[in-house]
């Protein structure tokens, strides 16, 4: 007994100590105006050269030279006060304004930027990115210049998104990669404070501040002397924050949640479209899918509406390979497709009778010598959207004689079984705002069974074309050409949501999701 | 002693057994989950060459035997390895998460037993009255509860509408409270009810009549030789629960944004995040044979039957 009290005394010493550990550091109240996001998914670090996926934290603490406007339309400046393209399209020029600085108050200039970019290119799992740069020149302290092979339009989604922001690469080298993934410095609106894994990140106002960007009236420094950032993984957890007035801003509203916060006269939504689309993927290479009839029967045969209906108009049909939170995308060309592979459950039957199938034992399921023609897709589960069209889909197939069997992975093992070839059909999604997307799924780096020299050639010819009318047409053609032969059915795009408490001010969020918060002011 | 000595020496060795099979099964396992964390990486706008670069930095390249006896190698040195996600060391990450689990798992662990033991010990005297019929209730009500369920439940009362305590995450003690009751009521209500059904076993001994006729106080029959004796389970128990002090509990911490131990563990498996997880599993299956054998020294301390016993094998 007196053991058992003993070691009982030592287990609450021990908590009181780490306690008192733990809560240090959180505990100083003073009047700093917060800003408190939260958000469902950890940053892996810090250095935005060193993540595979970016997020909210990463954009505000780097800022690109450039970036597009609010409808991905045109270029603006951001952390450049100019720039310039060269005719052909081969020089980019990039003028600095003289007082430019990092978050530490060092100067920034043209040499910064151009460490940075060749430290992207030695350490960013995304350093193909910038292959089209031939030559890094700094032409005098404030100027900048890219030469590039040839122009290449794929080139400026990277240098305008978090990804092609300028990080400090002396402190880099400085410290170490490792210790800067924890603690990265950019030239964004805010800057590392303290990061808590597994909890919270701090980031505390960059006084240097200062943007060239014209979709913003404040120049200089964020309102806010910090922002923090929750890491709230449960769906409820993350919508009580925002409710209870804990978090400001909630970012990946669940679907279900819309309604109710809609009517919460405390909150105001930002809508978003997912610039890309869910799709199903098809094994064109095996039996049965290697026929197109089949392929073109279970495009006909999916009621891309009624989905949209189960789903509570949470998403956005669609028929093409390009969301309009793309670049090049062209609603004509949706439209034309739109007639093509519209629902058509007559000419889906049509097309299967065709193919030589045909209810022998008049189980409502077609044969075709003597072999029920069942399908296997696998659902991507960690798409909420995507899971919950599965069985719609499913019920869809079976009225024109298709048994779809459902099975669940997570979209990593969905990504490998396509690339092995080992698969019938498969649920994909792709997030970015740049059409070069599609290089990445459909040219023969994707390793799918559908690649074809013919797209490849297409694909590589439009990652260089900078006319912005010649590229939509471009992308017009491969998708014309990748949609004949109907390697993937497109489903939808899906909106998302952001959450704003109305005490927040002038949030801005543009059609593909970026946050704004320049402007953004708190009222007490 | 010098028994107990040599049983706890063959004890440990069967231990340090059964960590090399845990970390052994533990390796094939992940090794058969399809993919590998650096396949794992979605994106499509990575290209193979970089994936394949980057497997052959890990040494993910290399045959299974081959990276499991490289593990093995320097985890004997003390050295976890690299997270595969984050680029950190293993023990940093661990480091980082500790104090928080142990606040959580093992305040509600003390909670659970210094709450548990004398309201079970009350029940057990007072059997059959309405004291007694409210605990067993209200026992069954927690055990059967799920704590997800039960967190939710909380926040929406404490964090919702009386606004009185923060939703999630950790700032300060007032963010313990809502995690730390979802821990404890079901766990609670477990040692409340052992710690009942043994002493109700115990007052039926004849040692306590013997006790009572010596004319001993009420108090001192029920604390020096009823509970005494009814303890030993108990003390048992609180044991096998002493390795999830440190492994955390999943659901709770991802509920409550908890930075501890569970939250790590989950995401590193969710993410394949291979020297992440053998680390914490590594360190569980250490301490949940430590923690067994402790188990058994106290209670052969606490008991001379089971003294009786372990020397009657050795």
């Amino acid at each position: 007994m007196k053991r058992l009290l003993a070691l009982t005394t030592l287990l609450v010493f021990l908590l009181t100590l780490t306690g008192c550990g733990g809560s240090e550091g959180t505990a100083n109240v003073n009047e700093e105006k917060e800003l408190v996001i939260a958000i469902p998914e950890e940053i892996e670090g810090t250095d935005i050269q060193q993540v595979k996926w970016e997020n909210i934290v990463h954009s505000l603490l780097f800022q690109p030279l450039v970036s597009f406007d609010m409808e991905l339309k045109n270029l603006v400046p951001e952390g450049a006060s100019s720039f310039e393209i060269s005719q052909d399209g081969t020089e980019l020029t990039f003028r600095l304004p003289k007082d430019a600085a990092f978050s530490d108050g060092s100067p920034l200039k043209a040499e910064d930027i151009k460490n940075s970019l060749e430290r992207y290119r030695k350490i960013s799992p995304y350093a193909e990115d910038l292959a089209p740069i031939k030559e890094i020149i700094v032409k005098d302290p404030e100027t900048l210049v890219l030469k590039l092979e040839k122009s290449a339009a794929y080139l400026w989604p990277v240098l305008t998104s978090t990804y092609g922001g300028t990080v400090n690469a002396k402190k880099a080298k400085e410290i170490g990669d490792q210790a800067f993934n924890r603690n990265a410095e950019g030239s964004g609106p805010a800057t590392v404070q303290e990061w808590v894994q597994g909890s919270y990140i701090t980031l505390k106002k960059n006084e240097n501040y200062r943007t060239y960007s014209p979709l913003v009236e404040n120049k200089g420094p964020i309102k806010f002397d910090k922002i923090t950032v929750k890491f709230v993984p449960d769906d409820f957890t993350r919508i009580s924050e925002l409710e209870s007035g804990n978090a400001d801003i909630i970012i990946s509203v669940p679907a279900e949640n819309v309604k109710e916060l809609e009517q919460n006269s405390d909150v105001q939504l930002f809508k978003y479209l997912q610039p890309g689309i869910s799709y199903i993927a098809m094994n064109t290479k095996a039996e049965p899918l290697n026929d197109i009839k089949v392929r073109t029967a279970i495009a006909l045969a999916i009621n891309k509406d009624e989905i949209k209906d189960v789903l509570k108009g949470a998403v956005l049909p669609k028929y093409g390979l390009l969301s309009p939170a793309h670049l090049c995308y062209d609603e004509k060309k949706e439209m034309e497709l739109k007639a093509r592979y519209g629902y058509d459950q007559d000419k889906a039957k049509d097309l299967l009778a065709q193919a030589g199938y045909k209810d022998t034992d008049g189980d409502g399921i077609l044969e075709k010598n003597g072999k029920p023609l069942s399908l296997t897709m696998m659902v991507a589960l960690d798409f909420p959207m995507l899971k919950q069209a599965a069985p719609v889909i499913q019920a869809q197939l079976k009225q024109i004689g298709i048994n779809l069997e459902l099975r669940e992975y997570e979209s990593k093992y969905i990504k490998q079984a396509i690339q092995d070839h080992d698969f019938q059909l498969a649920m994909r999604s792709y997030w970015w705002n740049d059409p070069d997307i599609l290089y990445y799924n459909f040219s023969s780096s994707s390793k799918a069974p559908w690649i074809n020299k013919e797209w490849d050639r297409l694909l590589e010819d439009a990652r260089y074309i900078m006319d912005m009318n010649q590229r939509t047409a471009k992308y017009n053609e491969i998708q014309e050409k990748i949609l004949s032969e109907l390697p993937v059915v497109p489903l939808f795009s899906e909106y998302q949501h952001i959450a704003v408490r109305k005490s927040v001010t002038g949030v801005k969020v543009s059609i593909d999701g970026r946050i704004f918060l320049n402007d953004a002011d708190k009222i007490d | 002693m010098s028994d107990l000595l040599e049983y706890a020496v063959r004890k440990l060795i069967i231990g340090a057994f059964v960590v090399f099979v845990v970390t052994v099964v533990l390796f094939c396992i992940m090794q058969l989950m399809p993919g590998d964390p650096i396949q794992l990486i979605s994106n499509p706008r990575i290209p193979p060459e970089k994936i394949a670069e980057l497997k052959k930095h890990w040494g993910l390249d290399k045959p299974v035997y081959v990276q499991y006896f490289y593990w093995l190698f320097h985890i004997l040195q003390g050295d976890f390895g690299t997270s595969i996600t984050t680029g950190q060391k293993v023990i940093t990450l661990i480091k980082a998460r500790l104090p928080y689990t142990l606040l959580l798992a093992g305040g509600s662990l003390i909670f659970q037993y210094i709450i548990a033991i004398p309201l079970g010990l009350m029940a057990a005297y007072k059997e059959h009255s309405i004291f007694d019929s409210m605990v067993v209730v209200s026992t069954i009500i927690f055990w059967s509860i799920p704590s997800f369920w039960l967190g939710i439940l909380l926040i929406l009362i404490f964090s919702l509408k009386l606004k009185l305590l923060p939703v999630s995450g950790y700032d300060g003690l007032s963010s313990l409270i809502l995690p730390l009751m979802t821990a404890t009521l079901p766990n609670l209500a477990s040692t409340l009810r052992l710690t009942r059904s043994e002493v109700l076993e115990v007052l039926r001994e004849k040692y306590v009549s013997t006790a009572y006729a010596k004319g001993l106080s009420e108090k001192r029959v029920l604390i020096f030789h009823v509970l005494r004796n009814a303890l030993i389970p108990v003390t048992l128990m609180f044991f096998l629960y002493l390795p999830w002090t440190v492994g955390g509990a999943v659901i709770i911490e991802t509920i409550f944004s908890w930075p501890g131990m569970g939250r790590l563990l989950w995401t590193a498996i969710s993410s394949q995040d291979f020297p992440v997880v053998q680390g914490i599993i590594f360190i569980i299956a250490i301490l949940t044979v430590v923690s067994n054998i402790a188990g058994d020294i106290i209670t052969a301390c606490l008991d001379p039957r089971i003294r009786a016993e372990i020397r009657g094998e050795s």
